[in-house]
């Protein structure tokens, strides 16, 4: 085979592979949905960076935890629910997007020991979060969305993100991260801290990617991940199945959640 | 944004191959879209009265599959045991040898695949690889030698790749 064919085959490989992959239909709707989602973000936007995050993970079928954006204490303490103080969305439609299009899913995850979350910020200044479960060490599923969209202020935002988790013994814990905490990342690119009950957090920062990652480990099982964009709506993001076996180790490195 | 309704029927084919090509994974292949797809919209105006929507969409793709794969791949396990497309019809040594290829692509690094579906799937010259990707045209050169260089040793391949022309 020449250089041609080689050239040839490269392309025909592509095509045909392009040709023979199963393309979902209703990419129109979808993109609309996803539009609409955003849209009640954008909506949701408060004075305060990250006003409206609120990141619940529910366990065994029951809304056990939820992390909300918005507390200003910095504390780490036990509470129920999603927030009740969530700004009301913007009323109006982007054009051709009509209300009342389905905003909620659900993504079931089981036999968790480990809850990872990973939060950052992208080139359009949203926050994004990806949280994954691992059975044994073994990456099973996860999921990822993005947050509200904001300006980033001089601080780097993130300020004040919460997440509440409860296991299958009903013991919760809310984990606040302190504000300005991760303005100012260490050397070493991360943090660790201990929740209200003794699990163990790490947070991965990378300055040059403005990377917030953020590892929760419980022992649970029957997670269901949800994302709580106001006190009314409560969104899921898609999930996402992709192999992250090795989670525990990404964190030694210099560039937390990237390649 | 009628127009933009049309745009996606019309074109929604098309840019989900593209991103399949890309990662191989046709779940995450809609994703990119329609994340692409979201952030353009917000601009499309501007956007259908420029140079044209395609460009711009497949660049926003480029980027969530940049972006994705930047914030995964540290941790993503890469297995040589992808199952082709359509493997049931591989019965010949080149079709073999097309899914050896394809194979060999899903596990290229992220750019060099890249530049290699820009160039042979989307026939895009180095020039407009090097602007869509955000890099000298150089880079896209070394980019796309690396890549084709992972292929030439290849051992799946049945053939001589030894004397594969570098993309100019």
């Amino acid at each position: 085979m020449n250089d041609s064919d080689l050239n040839f085959a490269l392309r025909e490989s592509m095509e045909r592979q392009a040709l023979s992959a199963p393309l979902p239909d209703g990419l129109l709707a979808a993109t609309k949905q996803r539009l609409r989602r955003r849209r009640i973000r954008d909506g949701s936007v408060g004075g305060v960076a990250a006003a409206a995050l609120a990141v619940g993970l529910v366990f065994g079928g029951q809304a056990m935890l939820t992390g909300n954006a918005g507390a200003s204490d910095g504390s780490i303490a036990a509470s129920p629910g999603p927030s009740s103080e969530a700004v009301e969305p913007e009323e109006s439609s982007p054009p051709g997007f009509e209300d009342g299009e389905e905003l909620s899913n659900s993504v079931p995850f089981h036999n968790v020991d480990v809850v990872d979350v990973c939060l950052s910020y992208d080139d359009d200044e949203f926050v994004e979060f990806s949280i994954v479960e691992r059975v044994d060490g073994e990456y099973m599923s996860g999921m990822w969305g993005q947050t509200t969209p904001e300006t980033p202020n001089a601080d780097g935002i993130l300020t004040n993100i919460e997440y509440m988790l409860n296991d299958s013994q009903d013991s919760s814990v809310r984990m606040t991260l302190e504000e300005g905490a991760l303005d100012e990342p260490p050397a070493e690119d991360t943090h660790t801290f201990t929740t209200a009950d003794g699990h163990e957090g790490l947070i991965g920062v990378d300055a040059s990617t403005q990377w917030r990652t953020l590892r929760v480990e419980s022992g649970v099982s029957d997670v269901l991940v949800r994302i709580d964009l106001n006190a009314d709506e409560n969104v899921v993001s898609e999930s996402e199945l992709i192999s992250w076996p090795d989670m525990l180790d990404f964190h030694a490195d210099s560039e937390p959640c990237q390649a | 944004m009628e127009n933009f309704d049309d745009y996606v029927r019309a074109r929604g084919g098309a840019l989900l191959r593209f991103a399949y090509v890309l990662c191989g994974d046709s779940h995450r292949a809609e994703d990119f879209v329609q994340e692409a797809l979201l952030r353009c919209s917000r601009k499309w105006r501007r956007i259908e009265n420029g140079a044209g929507p395609d460009a711009y969409v497949r660049k926003a793709i480029l980027r969530q599959y940049l972006s994705w794969r930047r914030r995964k791949s540290a941790a993503e396990h890469v297995s040589d045991q992808i199952e082709p497309a359509d493997r049931r019809r591989d019965a010949s040594d080149s079709l073999g040898e097309r899914d050896a290829i394809w194979r060999m692509l899903v596990q290229l690094p992220r750019r060099q695949r890249a530049v290699l579906v820009l160039r042979f799937y989307e026939d895009l010259p180095t020039d407009e690889i090097a602007a869509l990707l955000g890099m000298r045209p150089a880079t896209v050169r070394v980019h796309a030698s690396r890549g084709l260089e992972q292929l030439r040793r290849h051992p799946d391949l049945t053939r001589d790749f030894s004397s594969v022309k570098e993309m100019t």
